[in-house]
């Protein structure tokens, strides 16, 4: 949470733009990278991103702080607004416009190499969970995120959210699981 | 492998978005106009005076059709529905309909049991008469040897 966030927001609520550049800069690589793991490319990420920030400048007044902080929020339009992507998507997929090289997490973690596969594989894993596992599990442990605070974004219980980050745990192992098996059958034929 | 796994997804922690498109995206957000703060303030004011009119105007409606079925003429109502709108009336109609009902069964227990020993005297009169047909033909073959 960002140093005296209420008053930043209470500025930019006012038609600040500096001060709602500063809820920008903080809150930009989280919602990046809760945008990024469930998208397919790097410039679809980027476009939803930009979306969102817009989005938010917007309709920043009908912001109520409620004890939760800003991210909840922007974290809820970020989840629409990948819902709409993926609802639109549906529609207009070409799978000859699609390019395999922008799958790789590679583009946005260049250094280092040798992890980047393993994470290709834990970020292809979490986009086979359905979309509340996925939320809870990038929230919980990309993000740490309180459990009270993944309640307000998703609209579900505590007691829910550790249901489904229980469940999303057992089954992104599995995916892994089957993911490993799967390569190391491809390498002995 | 659990471990391991925490460990790869806190890894995707290093994801950030490329400088030049945060630069960009940040610079063209800002420059979009922004309704002043007065036309916020006259929006949102809009906006709660429409709810409270509203939720008034509900209020209204609400009393007032209330309002007429407390003082509905009864006079041109036929007697049928004014008496069952009264509550005595209704337990009274209620009352005499147990009553009716206990009477006719009571007519009908009578009936039936007087049917019931008419037609078990007859069988039982049929009986008699078949012994005693017996009984004369007996005699008339003792009387024919």
């Amino acid at each position: 949470m960002l140093e005296n966030e209420a008053h930043i927001i209470r500025q930019a609520q006012q038609g600040n733009p500096e001060y709602f550049g500063l809820l920008y800069d903080h809150y930009l690589a989280p919602i990046y990278r809760f945008v990024f793991l469930k998208v397919d490319t790097k410039a679809e990420a980027e476009d939803l991103v930009h979306e969102v920030f817009l989005s938010a400048w917007k309709n920043i007044e009908d912001y109520d702080h409620l004890g939760f902080p800003f991210s909840s929020w922007l974290y809820q339009i970020a989840r629409h607004k990948v819902i709409d992507y993926y609802r639109t998507k549906k529609n207009n997929l070409n799978i000859e416009n699609v390019n395999e090289e922008n799958f790789k997490v590679a583009n946005a973690v260049e250094s280092e190499l040798d992890k980047n596969l393993d994470l290709d594989r834990v970020k292809d894993a979490i986009k086979q969970l359905g979309e509340d596992q996925q939320n809870v599990l990038i929230m919980r442990f990309v993000e740490d995120l309180s459990y009270p605070e993944i309640s307000a974004v998703l609209d579900k219980s505590e007691g829910a959210i550790r249901l489904i980050q229980h469940r999303a745990i057992q089954n992104l192992k599995q995916i892994i699981r089957q993911s490993v098996e799967t390569k190391n059958g491809e390498q002995f034929i | 492998m659990e471990n391991n796994l925490f460990n790869k997804i806190k890894l995707l922690k290093q994801i950030r978005p490329e400088a030049g498109f945060a630069l960009s995206s940040r610079r063209i957000i800002l420059d979009t106009t922004k309704k002043s703060h007065y036309q916020i303030l006259f929006k949102k004011q809009l906006q709660q005076t429409f709810i409270l009119s509203a939720a008034m105007g509900m209020a209204v409606v609400l009393l007032v059709i209330v309002g007429r079925i407390s003082s509905l003429p009864l006079e041109g109502l036929s007697p049928e529905l004014i008496s069952s709108l009264n509550s005595k009336d209704l337990t009274l109609e209620q009352e005499n309909l147990n009553f009716n009902i206990q009477l006719a069964e009571a007519k009908y227990y009578k009936e039936s049991t007087t049917q019931v020993t008419m037609a078990l005297n007859n069988d039982l009169d049929s009986v008699a008469m078949q012994k005693q047909a017996e009984n004369i033909n007996s005699l008339i073959k003792e009387l024919a040897l």
